[in-house]
C-alpha cells in the first residue's frame, strides 16, 4: 500500500464534505473563469489540466502542482499578459482557501518522516571527525577524491559512493592517524622537506607562500624560503616577511636582481606538531603587496630536527590513552579500555562487550607478535577507523519497528552534530544521550543553541552557506586580470570572509533570515571597504560597519555572490537572475529546451550595451518565456560589476538597473529590487528552509516533506523569521527526529 | 632490496624539480620483463577522454585508408602515423536526449564508455551501465595489483548541479563499475605515485612488509565479517551502500594478495611528483608518465584518463586562450572563437602524442608497450556548438599485441555504435563479452582482415 494513497484515503474520510464545498465555492469558479481556457483536459497547455481537480482531496494529492498554481497567481504571472487579470478578491479566495486547507491537512494525520540512506562521511566530515577524535588536525581527506553532490549538497547519502580507490585511501589514512596519534619513543633522523609554490595551491597575496608542516619533535629546524625573481626594477622598497603560525619571525629587504638574495634563511626552535609557515612580499610599511611584483617565493624547505628536546606525548594521548602511562606501561585491562573507548567515540554510540573484545583482539595479536603496547594499540585504532561503523553514519530500525519510529538518542545527537558542526558529537552530547536526557523538555533546544554559539558552528556556515550561496565556487573563479586588475587572492579571501561573518552574525544574534535580503550593515576590512568605495575602515581586521547609502545591503550586494554569478570578463544577468530564482525565490527556471544553445551573449556582430544585446536575444520566443524572468531580475544587479564593485557605467554605456520580479513587479535599482523582494519573504523562507532541511537530513525532499516545510515556515514567520529559530524548528521536526521503518514503502 | 640498482631512498632523497622526468635508464633492469614465461606481453587498454567536442572539419581526414592526411588538430600525431588508426562514423546514441531534454555534457561523458543512456536524476538513484574498461578489468585485471586505474586532470565541480538536472557523477566520471557505481578519477600525480610505490616515508625490509600485509589482511577480514552482520539489520538502500563498501574491501584484499605473491622489489623509475603542477601541459604529461609506469611495471592493464571533466570551463592561458573552454564551444560560427577551440583541441592531442610516443619507446617483451596496447582517444561530443553525438572523434592507437593494423583512416557507416568498437576491442584483448550498452555486433576492419 502506498503511503500517500493511504493518507489520501484517510483524508477523504476525515475531511468533511465542507472542504469540498469550500473548494467548489472558492476555487472552482475562479479556475473555470480564468484558467480552463488553456489548462483544461482538452487544451492542457504546459501539460497542466486543472479540470481534473474535483475535490479537496484531489488537490492535496498534487500539492506540487497547486503550490505552483498559487505562486503564479500570487505573483501575477498567471493569467498571462493579454488575459484579464484576477481581481484581488479572486486571488485571495484561491490562495486563502489553499493555505487553510494545507494548515488543516498538515495537522490532520501522522506524516511520513522519510528514510535517510546510510551516509558515508564526506571529506569535510571525515577531516573534522578525525580532528575531534584525536585532537590532531591531520586532514587526511584532503587527498580523497571529491565527493559527488546531489540536490545542491555534498552530504547526500544516496549520492556518496564508495570505490576501491577510496577504500585504499581509508586504509592509508587509518594507518596515518593511528601512527600520529599514538607516539612511540624514538629518535628522529635529520631530513629535509621542500614545498614548491607551483605545486601547493596558494591563496595568499601574489608571490607569497603558505605551507603546513608536521614537525615531529621539539628541536631546532632550518627553514629556508627561496626567492625567484622574474623581472628587474620593481622590487625597490619591497621586503619579504616570514611568519610562523601567524607570528612574524624574520624580514629581509628585496633588491633588483642580480643583487637579489636568493634565500631567506632562519633557524628556529619549534615545538612538536603542525606549524604554518608563510612568507609574504610586502611594501616598506609591511603591507602585503596586492599585485604581481615579478617575484615569488619559489619554495619552502624545512631541514631538521637538530638538538631535539625530550619527546613529548602528542595531545592525542589525552583523548585516546585514557589509562596507563606513556611510554609502555599499559596492562591488559587498560589496553582493552583504550580500544573500547576509541571505538565508542569513533562509532558515536556505545559498543558491546563483544565489539570491545574484538578490537582489543588486534592489540593482543600485535603483542603476541612481539610489538610494543603502543604499536599494538595502533592496530586496534586502524581496524576501528576502516570499519563501516565509523565510515558510515548508520541508523538501525528497532526490532519491532512497524512504521515510523523515533531515532535513538545516539543517532539523534549524531544527526545534530553533523548538521551544525559537520563533525562527531562532543562528550556533552554523548553524555546526554547516554543518560536519556535528550528528549527532556528544553534540553534539545538548549543544546542546539549551545552548538550555534560554539566555534565549530563555522563549519555550518562554510558547508551549508558555502553550498547554498555557492561561495565555494569563489575559490575557483578567475576574473580576467586584464579587465579586473584589482582582483587578487587577498580580495578573494576578504569577499568570502564578509559573507561568512555576516551569516554567523545572523545566526548567533537572533537576527532574521530577512537580513539576507536587505539590511543596513555588513562586515568589512580595509581592502574590501576600498573595493566598495566605503571610507573610514582601516586595517586587515574585519568589523561590523553600518551602511550609510543604499548602494549595498543584504548578501545580494556582497562581492562574493556577485563574483560567483559572473563570467570571468563580465557580468551575466542570466546567471544572476537564475541564482536569485533558484536560491532565493524558490522558483528555479526549467532547463533550456533541447537543442537551444545557451545564451552566450556574444558581442560579435552586435552593437549596443549588454542589455540591448540581450533584449535582442529575447525576441526569440523559444527563449523568451524563461529568460524574461531571469534576465529581468538579473538586470537589477547590473550596478555591480563582475567582481562586485559599484559602477554607473559599463564601458561607454550608462547602467540601467531597472527590471521586474516575476509577475511584472517593476523596480529601478538594486535597492528597490531588495525592497520588493521583501514582499516575497515567505517564498524566500520556504526556499531557505527546503535547502536547509535537505542539508540537515542528507536526502532530497519528497512530496510528503511539504507538510514539514510549511510547518517550519509558519513557525518561524511568527518569530520574525529568525535564522536560529529555523535551525531549531528543523531539529524539532519529525523528519529530523524520526525514521520510516524499512518495508513501509514510500510513495511514488 | 636489490643492491645493483638505485635504491628508492636514494631517489627520494634526490628530489629536484620533479617535473615529468624521463625514465632513468639505470632503473630499467629492476623490472622483470612481464610474463616472460609465455613470451607474450599481456594485453593492455587505455581510454582517454577530452571534453566539449572538437572542431571536426579540422579533425576528420578527407581520404580513407593508409594515405590519409593529418588535419590541423591532429598534426601532433603525424610523426606517429604508423601507430594510430582514425575511426570515423561512430556514434553514442546514449548521449542523445531521447526525450530527456538538455544535459548533453552529462550524457556525453557517461555514455562514452558505457554505450548506455543515463537516467536523468540530480541525486539519488543514478543509473547508467557498466563501462568497457570495467568489463576489461574483470578479465585483464585479475593478475595485477590494480584491476584498473582511473585518472583525471580536473576535480569535479564544487557546488551546484553540473548539467541541466543531471547528477555531477555523470559528467565527472568515465568509468562505471556497475550501473550505479562510478569510479572517480584521481587527479593528483603524487597520490597516483604513492598508490604505485607506497608513500616512501619508510623503507621496509621484507619481514616488515610481510607483517604489514598480514595486519592489513586481518583488518579487512574483520571488516568483511562486520559488514555482513550489519547487512542483515539494515534496510535495502543502506545495504546497497554497504555492497559498494564490500566490493571495495574485497578489491583491496585481492590487491594485498597480489602484493604478497609479487616478490619483486619495485623501485620507481621516476621521481616522486610533489603535487599537481599548475601548468596544464605539465600536469597532463606527468599523468601520462605515471600511466606509462603503471603499464611498464604491470601494476594495471586497464586505464582511463579524463583530460577534463565534461562541460569543463578551464581556461588555457598557457596557450593564449584565457576564455572558458565550454563557453567557447558555443561559438555559433564566430571564427575567433573557433580558432581558440582549435588551439585547445590541438594542445590536447599534443599531450596524447607525448603518451603514445613514450609508450612506443618503452620496451616490453620483444616489442614496446605500445605494441601490446590498445589506446582510445576521443570525445562523447563531436560538434560542441550543437552538441552532436554522431561522427565522434575517435583515435585508436597501439598494436593490440599484433591484432590491430594501424596507420589507416577507417570510415564506418554513420550511426555505428561506439559499443561495437568496444566489443571488438574486448575480443581482441581476450576478454570477449556478448553485449555492452547498445552494441549491435562487432566492428570490422580493425585488423585489416575483413
Amino acid at each position: 500500500m502506498q503511503i500517500r494513497s493511504l493518507f489520501a484515503l484517510i483524508l477523504a474520510i476525515s475531511l468533511s464534505a465542507d472542504d469540498d464545498a469550500g473548494y467548489r465555492k472558492s476555487v472552482t469558479p475562479v479556475v473555470s473563469k480564468h484558467c480552463l481556457m488553456c489548462h483544461s483536459a482538452a487544451a492542457k497547455i504546459a501539460n497542466l489540466n486543472l479540470e481534473q481537480y474535483k475535490t479537496a482531496a484531489a488537490v492535496l494529492a498534487d500539492q506540487d502542482v497547486w503550490d505552483k498554481v498559487a505562486s503564479k497567481i500570487r505573483s501575477g504571472e498567471m493569467p498571462p499578459k493579454g488575459r484579464p487579470a484576477l481581481s484581488a478578491v479572486e486571488k485571495n479566495k484561491v490562495t486563502a482557501w489553499l493555505s487553510a486547507e494545507y494548515a488543516r491537512y498538515d495537522k490532520s494525520a501522522r506524516h511520513d518522516p522519510g528514510r535517510v540512506t546510510a551516509r558515508r562521511l564526506n571529506r569535510v566530515e571525515y577531516n573534522n571527525t578525525i580532528r575531534d577524535l584525536t585532537g590532531l588536525d591531520l586532514r587526511p581527506a584532503d587527498s580523497f577524491p571529491v565527493d559527488d553532490s546531489g540536490y545542491g549538497f555534498d552530504n547526500i547519502g544516496d549520492v556518496l559512493s564508495m570505490s576501491p580507490a577510496l577504500m585504499e585511501k581509508y586504509m592509508t589514512a587509518a594507518e596515518q592517524v593511528a601512527r600520529e596519534s599514538i607516539a612511540i619513543p624514538r629518535t628522529f633522523a635529520e631530513r629535509s622537506d621542500r614545498y614548491r609554490s607551483d605545486r601547493v595551491k596558494q591563496s595568499g597575496p601574489p608571490g607569497s607562500i603558505e605551507v603546513r608542516h608536521n614537525f615531529p619533535i621539539e628541536a631546532d629546524y632550518d627553514i629556508r624560503f627561496a626567492i625567484a625573481g622574474r623581472r628587474a626594477g620593481e622590487s625597490e622598497g619591497l621586503r619579504l616577511d616570514a611568519f610562523v603560525d601567524g607570528k612574524p619571525v624574520k624580514t629581509m629587504a628585496l633588491f633588483v636582481p642580480p643583487a637579489q638574495p636568493r634565500f631567506l634563511d632562519m633557524k628556529l626552535r619549534l615545538a612538536a606538531g603542525i606549524h604554518t609557515m608563510r612568507a609574504v612580499i610586502a611594501d616598506s610599511d609591511g603591507k602585503a603587496v596586492t599585485d604581481d611584483k615579478g617575484m615569488l617565493v619559489e619554495y619552502v624547505e624545512v631541514r631538521g630536527p637538530r638538538n631535539p628536546g625530550p619527546q613529548l606525548p602528542p595531545v592525542s594521548h589525552k583523548l585516546i590513552l585514557v589509562c596507563g602511562e606513556w611510554p609502555g606501561k599499559y596492562d591488559e585491562a587498560c589496553m582493552k579500555q583504550i580500544a573500547a573507548n576509541f571505538a565508542r567515540r569513533a562509532f558515536r554510540r556505545p559498543v558491546s562487550e563483544a565489539e570491545a573484545e574484538k578490537y582489543f583482539g588486534y592489540t593482543k595479536a600485535g603483542l603476541a607478535a612481539g610489538e610494543s603496547p603502543e604499536r599494538a594499540l595502533r592496530l586496534a585504532l586502524r581496524a576501528i577507523l576502516v570499519s563501516p561503523n565509523f565510515l558510515f553514519r548508520l541508523e538501525h530500525d528497532p526490532k519491532d519497528a512497524s512504521a515510523s519510529h523515533p531515532l535513538n538518542d545516539f543517532e539523534l545527537v549524531s544527526r545534530l552534530s553533523y548538521f551544525l558542526w559537520s563533525s562527531m558529537p562532543d562528550e556533552t552530547l554523548f553524555r546526554l544521550a547516554q543518560d536519556n536526557q535528550l528528549r527532556k523538555p528544553g534540553v534539545l533546544e538548549r543544546q542546539t543553541r549551545r552548538m550555534i554559539e560554539d566555534a565549530k558552528f563555522s563549519e555550518f556556515v562554510e558547508n551549508f552557506g558555502g553550498q547554498w550561496l555557492e561561495l565555494r565556487n569563489l575559490d575557483e573563479v578567475k576574473p580576467a586580470p586584464e579587465k579586473f586588475p584589482a582582483f587578487d587572492n587577498t580580495l578573494r579571501v576578504a569577499m568570502k570572509r564578509e559573507t561568512q561573518l555576516y551569516f554567523e552574525h545572523v545566526a548567533k544574534n537572533e537576527r532574521s533570515l530577512l537580513d539576507f535580503l536587505d539590511s543596513d550593515y555588513t562586515f568589512l576590512n580595509e581592502r574590501l571597504a576600498r573595493h566598495y568605495g566605503i571610507t573610514g575602515v582601516t586595517g586587515e581586521e574585519f568589523r561590523k560597519v553600518k551602511l550609510e547609502t543604499k548602494q549595498r545591503g543584504g548578501v545580494l550586494s556582497h562581492a562574493s555572490i556577485l563574483t560567483v554569478s559572473s563570467y570571468p570578463n563580465r557580468t551575466s544577468p542570466v546567471i544572476r537572475g537564475k541564482f536569485l530564482l533558484e536560491n532565493f525565490l524558490n522558483a528555479p527556471p526549467p532547463p533550456p529546451p533541447p537543442n537551444v544553445p545557451s545564451l552566450e551573449e556574444s558581442s560579435k556582430g552586435m552593437t549596443g550595451s549588454l542589455r540591448q544585446q540581450m533584449e535582442k536575444h529575447r525576441s526569440n520566443a523559444m527563449c523568451a518565456s524563461c529568460h524574461t524572468r531571469m534576465d529581468a531580475l538579473g538586470f537589477g544587479l547590473e550596478n555591480y560589476d563582475a567582481i562586485g564593485a559599484w559602477r554607473e557605467k559599463d564601458g561607454e554605456f550608462g547602467i540601467d538597473a531597472s527590471g521586474a520580479l516575476p509577475g511584472g513587479r517593476l523596480f529601478q535599482s538594486p535597492a528597490e529590487l531588495r525592497a520588493k523582494m521583501m514582499a516575497d519573504r515567505d517564498e524566500f523562507a520556504s526556499c531557505v528552509a527546503e535547502k536547509m532541511i535537505t542539508y540537515a537530513l542528507g536526502r532530497g525532499l519528497e512530496k510528503s516533506d511539504r507538510t514539514f516545510v510549511r510547518q517550519v515556515v509558519r513557525t518561524i514567520a511568527a518569530d520574525n523569521y529568525k535564522l536560529s529559530r529555523l535551525i531549531l524548528e528543523i531539529v524539532k521536526s519529525a523528519p529530523f527526529q524520526m525514521r520510516r521503518a524499512e518495508g513501509v514503502r514510500k510513495s511514488s | 632490496m636489490n643492491g645493483k640498482h638505485l635504491s628508492r631512498r636514494m631517489l627520494l632523497r634526490g628530489v629536484g624539480a620533479a617535473l615529468g622526468l624521463p625514465f632513468l635508464d639505470a632503473m630499467t633492469p629492476a623490472f622483470a620483463a612481464p610474463s616472460k614465461s609465455t613470451g607474450k606481453s599481456p594485453s593492455r587498454m587505455a581510454f582517454v577522454y577530452v571534453p566539449n567536442g572538437i572542431i571536426m572539419q579540422d579533425w576528420t581526414p578527407a581520404s580513407e585508408g593508409a594515405e590519409f592526411e593529418f588535419k590541423r588538430v591532429m598534426t601532433p600525431m603525424a610523426p606517429l602515423r604508423k601507430k594510430v588508426m582514425v575511426l570515423t562514423g561512430l556514434m553514442q546514441n546514449g548521449g542523445r536526449a531521447l526525450g530527456d531534454g538538455p544535459g548533453d555534457h552529462a550524457r556525453a561523458a557517461s555514455s562514452f564508455l558505457t554505450g548506455a543512456h543515463p537516467k536523468k536524476t540530480a541525486g539519488a538513484d543514478i543509473k547508467i551501465g557498466i563501462s568497457v574498461d570495467q568489463v576489461a578489468a574483470q578479465r585483464l585485471g585479475k593478475a595485477t595489483k590494480f584491476a584498473s586505474m582511473e585518472l583525471g586532470l580536473e576535480d569535479g565541480r564544487l557546488v551546484g548541479s553540473c548539467d541541466s538536472g543531471y547528477s555531477c557523477a555523470y559528467s565527472n566520471n568515465l568509468s562505471w563499475r556497475s550501473e550505479n557505481s562510478p569510479m572517480p578519477p584521481e587527479i593528483n600525480p603524487r597520490l597516483v605515485f604513492e598508490r604505485l610505490f607506497g608513500s616512501g616515508d619508510e623503507v621496509e625490509d621484507a619481514p616488515a612488509r610481510a607483517r604489514r600485509l598480514q595486519y592489513e589482511k586481518s583488518v579487512l577480514d574483520s571488516v568483511l565479517e562486520e559488514t555482513k552482520s550489519l547487512q542483515t539489520s539494515l534496510g535495502s538502500t543502506d545495504r546497497r551502500k554497504l555492497d559498494e563498501y564490500l566490493y571495495s574491501v574485497r578489491e583491496i584484499e585481492k590487491r594485498i594478495e597480489t602484493n604478497e605473491r609479487d616478490s619483486r622489489q619495485m623501485a620507481p623509475p621516476m621521481l616522486k611528483p610533489e603535487g599537481a603542477p599548475l601548468d596544464y601541459g605539465q600536469h597532463a604529461r606527468l599523468m601520462y608518465d605515471l600511466m606509462t609506469v603503471a603499464f611498464q611495471m604491470d601494476a594495471t592493464r586497464v586505464l582511463t584518463f579524463m583530460m577534463g571533466r565534461e562541460g569543463s570551463g578551464r581556461a588555457y592561458r598557457e596557450i593564449g586562450v584565457p576564455d572558458a573552454h565550454h563557453g567557447l564551444t558555443h561559438h555559433r560560427g564566430n571564427e575567433e572563437w573557433i580558432e581558440k577551440i582549435r588551439k585547445i583541441n590541438t594542445y590536447h592531442v599534443e599531450q596524447f602524442a607525448y603518451f603514445i610516443d613514450k609508450l612506443s619507446k618503452t620496451p616490453d617483451g620483444d616489442g614496446t608497450l605500445l605494441d601490446s596496447s590498445m589506446i582510445i582517444y576521443g570525445s562523447g561530443i563531436a560538434d560542441g556548438n550543437r552538441h552532436t553525438h554522431h561522427d565522434l572523434p575517435v583515435l585508436l592507437a597501439g598494436g593490440g599485441n599484433g591484432t590491430l593494423k594501424s596507420g589507416r583512416h577507417v570510415k564506418y557507416a554513420s550511426e555505428t555504435p561506439m559499443a561495437n568498437l568496444f566489443l571488438s576491442m574486448l575480443d581482441l584483448a581476450g576478454a570477449p563479452t556478448e553485449m555492452l550498452g547498445d552494441s549491435k555486433g562487432k566492428l570490422n576492419h580493425l585488423s585489416g582482415l575483413a
